[in-house]
């Protein structure tokens, strides 16, 4: 269907190109406007590939939680746009020329056996009419129940660690510290001292 | 005709842009975690193209906990950052180099 | 019987050995020495009825007992071959051994070595009667170099003297060069029948025979004739036939009673041994035992010559005993292994007197061993004088004494025999007896008879332990030959143990008694030889010894030779010993110095020091340096996969 593939090559296109504007723009802004755009798209792409749920969940946590938690450092660091070594590494033509090799090798990796890739991505063979979500979700919490339980402990243990290694306490401030207000000995609280009369 | 091959290549040729990235980049570090997430949204693609093509729905449930993992580590690596440039003043990546010989 | 008896004879030594090794030092002499003596008295017992046993019942003990080794289809033992001709060897090493035992107790009084010197000549004992005892070439090959060991740490008893630690290192390399020659005999014999057993080599021995090994293209051998020559080579080592003698008389830096033991009796008798034991196989050769002829003729010649000249009281009786060894080995030579034996057997006994004798005269005058400074001794060491008479008297066969029967019966059995070399041989030990008797009764003259040197007119005679082994000594030095001559050299009391044609193909008569010996040897010319040398010694050193002093006999051609010892001690000098220190030299400044030292060891810790830090500059610290040797690895990683999956159609 001509329409199917007009709207892939466009949107493939269009994610390749933010692809290299995050790799490519000086301002690191700009690189994370582009990495919005490549999330965006590639939701996009995923909707052709009817797993709707997890476009919509792409986009959701990806560009509204991540990329703003990623604008948020880039504004919160001063980051000089003029610095001196702006501009890529030394080592840039090996590397470009490594990529251009890795991206060879992987399509060549499965265009040697070509013939067992017979797929269509298309709309109609399709018989799983039914909702995407539900479907997903039958299949994540009966089969998978474990390794979602443990992806929540995984979200837990990320706000835990980012808390603790970048929390800074005010130094000049007094604050309660419940550890040593629990463990407080009232023996040592209070001394009773014999007072003579005279005695000062 | 679009068909999976289309789709892998697509996968392929990001996952490829992302490893550059990571290389030729000297600007910040934050380039850097960009580049990761390019290569996870590279990977996921594949399941998804897979998942299609055979009509199974663990690659799906897979792109699902590799969202979370990659929002946690994304998470957890800018917190790491922050307590860099706190130290550094700096991050450009040209600066950390105490690793040396 | 036979067997427990063997076993403990062997043993005994040993056990005494080692008591004296371990509890000498705290435990004092009187513990040494009844140890060592008793185990010795123990063996010598036991050999004695042993050899009466195998005597009368003519058995032959051949037994494995113990497997060292076993490799493949090859088996290693420890085992007894006790048969006539190893009784007598064992009568004869332990009798001498007791003998030497007792002997050291007053010969070694004073020394602070005394308990280690009781511990070797035990050891000594063992291992020659493990030699002896041996059924398979391994464990006689055991014992000749123990046997070598022991001389080594005997001669050079006195390790501070710088003089005996050369001669002991030269004793030990010249018997090298044997043992390598043994070895390679043993390592034909092996290769070819494939065991080390006597009994399975003698039954192999034609097809020994037969085997022919290839030299060079055209030039081949049998492997019988290689083989025996190498072993005889081997012989040669021990025993001190030319050109290997040059360690005997060097040999004399040792204490006098080892002297006696290993260089009169029992060491160098092993060479003598080993010919008679390979009876079986020498006896398929010609050129071997034309071989073992020529040079035991050479060597009695040649080293007796030696012995005119000499100054030394034991170098004398040193080349002595290297001429009584080439009648030994020359009569193994044309075949009489049976006269070989009997004449080694008394030879035992008068040399070991010989020796004791002299090493009672150099106690008695306080350690002076120059003949030049003695005279006279007659009337202060009677008995020391009246059993060197009889030593020497047996020496150059006297009639009636026991040297007479075995070395007339020796150069007899040389005159009949034709292979090639026996005219050279007959006359060589012709002259010989002149020669010998000259120099022993020099030696007896200048040492018992003129004129009293005036330092010495205090000595007076030996205590009783060293002159009770000297008569013990004389007694068989006089009668053993009369029993013994009947079976043992015309008679078949070897015949289970030698190969050897019958007495009548040997000596052309056959005389069973003594008697009938004694009377048929007034007819030959041996005896009257003997006489005219002893008149001769007696006018050149009693009546007139003026002639020989008055001329300019020392700087002739003739004397400078025999004094450098015909020049072999140079010659292995300057050609053998020279270069190998040469070529050891070169090898441990280039070998060891330079290239384990330098380049391996030091160079290896060098190298790895730089390289480590040229490729310590791959640790930059960049992130993405590491990250593209990831990547890079990566790549080369999937390339290959890729290309060995193969391409897509």
């Amino acid at each position: 269907m001509m329409l199917l593939e007009i709207i892939f090559y466009v949107f493939a296109s269009v994610l390749i190109c933010a692809s290299l504007g995050v790799i490519l723009f000086k301002n690191p802004v700009y690189s994370a406007f582009s990495l919005i755009l490549a999330f965006i798209t590639t939701g996009l792409l995923w909707l052709l590939l009817e797993a709707e749920f997890l476009a919509i969940v792409l986009v959701l946590v990806y560009v509204g939680a991540v990329m703003v938690l990623f604008l948020f450092v880039i504004m919160m660091l001063n980051i000089n746009i003029e610095e001196e070594n702006s501009g890529f590494t030394k080592i840039a033509p090996i590397a470009i020329f490594l990529g251009l090799v890795i991206a060879a090798e992987l399509i060549a990796l499965f265009w040697i056996q070509s013939d067992h890739f017979i797929g269509e991505a298309s709309f109609s063979s399709s018989d799983i009419s039914a909702n995407n979500t539900l479907l997903l979700g039958t299949e994540m919490f009966t089969k998978y129940i474990l390794s979602f339980e443990i992806a929540g402990f995984i979200l837990l243990l990320a706000i835990i660690v980012s808390i603790s290694l970048t929390l800074r306490s005010r130094k000049n401030v007094k604050k309660q510290v419940a550890r040593d207000q629990i463990s407080a000995d009232p023996k040592k609280r209070v001394r009773m001292v014999d007072i003579k009369k005279g005695d000062m | 005709m679009v068909t999976l091959q289309s789709y892998l290549t697509l996968s392929a040729l990001v996952f490829s842009i992302g490893i550059t990235g990571i290389i030729i980049n000297r600007k910040n570090i934050i380039i850097v975690m960009m580049c990761t997430e390019l290569l996870l949204i590279s990977v996921n693609f594949n399941f998804i193209a897979f998942s299609h093509q055979l009509q199974d729905l663990s690659g799906q449930v897979f792109v699902f906990f590799i969202l979370t993992v990659a929002a946690a580590e994304a998470a957890i690596g800018l917190a790491i950052l922050v307590a860099l440039y706190r130290n550094k003043k700096s991050i450009s990546v040209s600066e950390l180099n105490t690793l040396r010989n | 019987m036979i067997f427990e008896y063997s076993l403990i004879a062997l043993l005994s030594p040993l056990v005494g050995s080692i008591l004296a090794a371990f509890l000498g030092k705290s435990l004092g002499k009187t513990f040494v020495n009844t140890s060592t003596i008793l185990g010795v008295m123990i063996s010598f017992v036991l050999s004695c009825i042993l050899a009466l046993e195998i005597y009368q019942t003519s058995t032959v003990l051949n037994q494995n007992i113990y497997t060292w080794l076993n490799i493949g289809s090859f088996s290693f033992h420890i085992g007894f071959l006790i048969d006539n001709l190893t009784a007598s060897m064992m009568v004869v090493v332990t009798f001498v051994s007791l003998m030497v035992h007792i002997y050291t107790i007053g010969y070694m009084h004073d020394d602070p070595g005394y308990h280690r010197f009781f511990a070797y000549i035990s050891l000594f004992t063992f291992s020659m009667l493990s030699l002896v005892m041996a059924n398979n070439f391994l464990q006689l090959f055991f014992g000749w170099e123990a046997v070598g060991v022991m001389s080594y740490l005997l001669i050079g008893f006195w390790y501070t003297k710088e003089s005996a630690i050369k001669a002991n290192l030269k004793a030990f390399l010249v018997n090298r060069v044997g043992d390598l020659s043994m070895i390679l005999g043993i390592g034909i014999i092996f290769s070819i029948t494939g065991s080390l057993d006597y009994q399975t080599t003698f039954f192999e021995s034609q097809n020994l025979a037969q085997t022919e090994l290839f030299f060079i293209n055209e030039w081949n051998i049998s492997a019988l004739t290689a083989s025996c020559m190498l072993l005889f080579g081997g012989a040669m080592g021990k025993s001190a036939q030319m050109p290997l003698h040059v360690w005997l008389p060097d040999s004399m830096e040792g204490p006098t009673p080892i002297s006696a033991l290993i260089h009169a009796a029992t060491m160098v008798t092993a060479g003598v041994f080993l010919l008679a034991r390979m009876s079986p196989l020498f006896e398929l050769s010609s050129t071997a035992l034309s071989f073992v002829l020529i040079i035991g003729a050479t060597t009695a010649l040649f080293t007796g010559i030696l012995g005119l000249i000499q100054n030394d009281i034991k170098r004398v009786i040193a080349y002595s005993t290297l001429s009584q060894l080439g009648y030994m080995v020359a009569a193994a030579g044309v075949s009489a292994y049976s006269v070989s034996l009997f004449h080694l057997m008394t030879h035992a006994f008068f040399k070991a007197l010989l020796f004791l004798a002299a090493g009672s005269v150099i106690v008695a005058l306080h350690h002076e061993q120059d003949i030049r400074k003695m005279g006279g001794l007659k009337s202060k060491l009677p008995i020391t004088y009246v059993t060197s008479l009889i030593g020497s008297l047996a020496l150059i066969g006297f009639p009636g004494f026991s040297g007479f029967f075995s070395k007339d019966a020796l150069i007899e059995a040389i005159g009949h025999a034709d292979i090639f070399g026996s005219g050279f041989a007959y006359a060589s030990v012709i002259v010989g007896v002149f020669i010998t008797a000259l120099y022993s009764f020099r030696l007896f003259f200048k040492v018992f008879h003129g004129s009293i040197n005036e330092h010495h007119s205090d000595v007076k005679e030996s205590p009783v332990s060293i002159t009770l082994p000297l008569i013990l000594l004389a007694i068989p030095s006089v009668m053993v030959a009369w029993p013994t001559v009947g079976p043992m050299v015309f008679g078949s009391y070897f015949a289970t143990s030698i190969a050897q044609p019958d007495a009548y193909q040997i000596f052309g008569y056959e005389y069973s008694t003594a008697y009938g010996f004694l009377v048929h040897a007034f007819s030959g010319p041996v005896i009257y030889i003997a006489m005219m040398g002893v008149l001769t010694a007696y006018v050149l050193y009693i009546q007139k010894p003026n002639i020989l002093k008055g001329k300019s006999f020392e700087s002739t051609f003739i004397y400078r030779l025999l004094e450098n010892k015909y020049y072999f001690d140079d010659l292995y000098e300057e050609v053998i010993a020279k270069q190998a220190r040469n070529i050891g030299q070169r090898f441990w400044s280039l070998g060891d110095v330079k290239i384990i030292d330098n380049w391996i060891v030091n160079g290896t810790a060098y190298r790895i020091g730089n390289i480590a830090n040229r490729i310590k500059v791959i640790q930059t610290g960049y992130i993405y340096h590491y990250a593209l040797m990831m990547i890079l690895g990566l790549a080369i990683f999937l390339g290959w996969t890729i290309l060995s999956a193969g391409y897509a159609s």
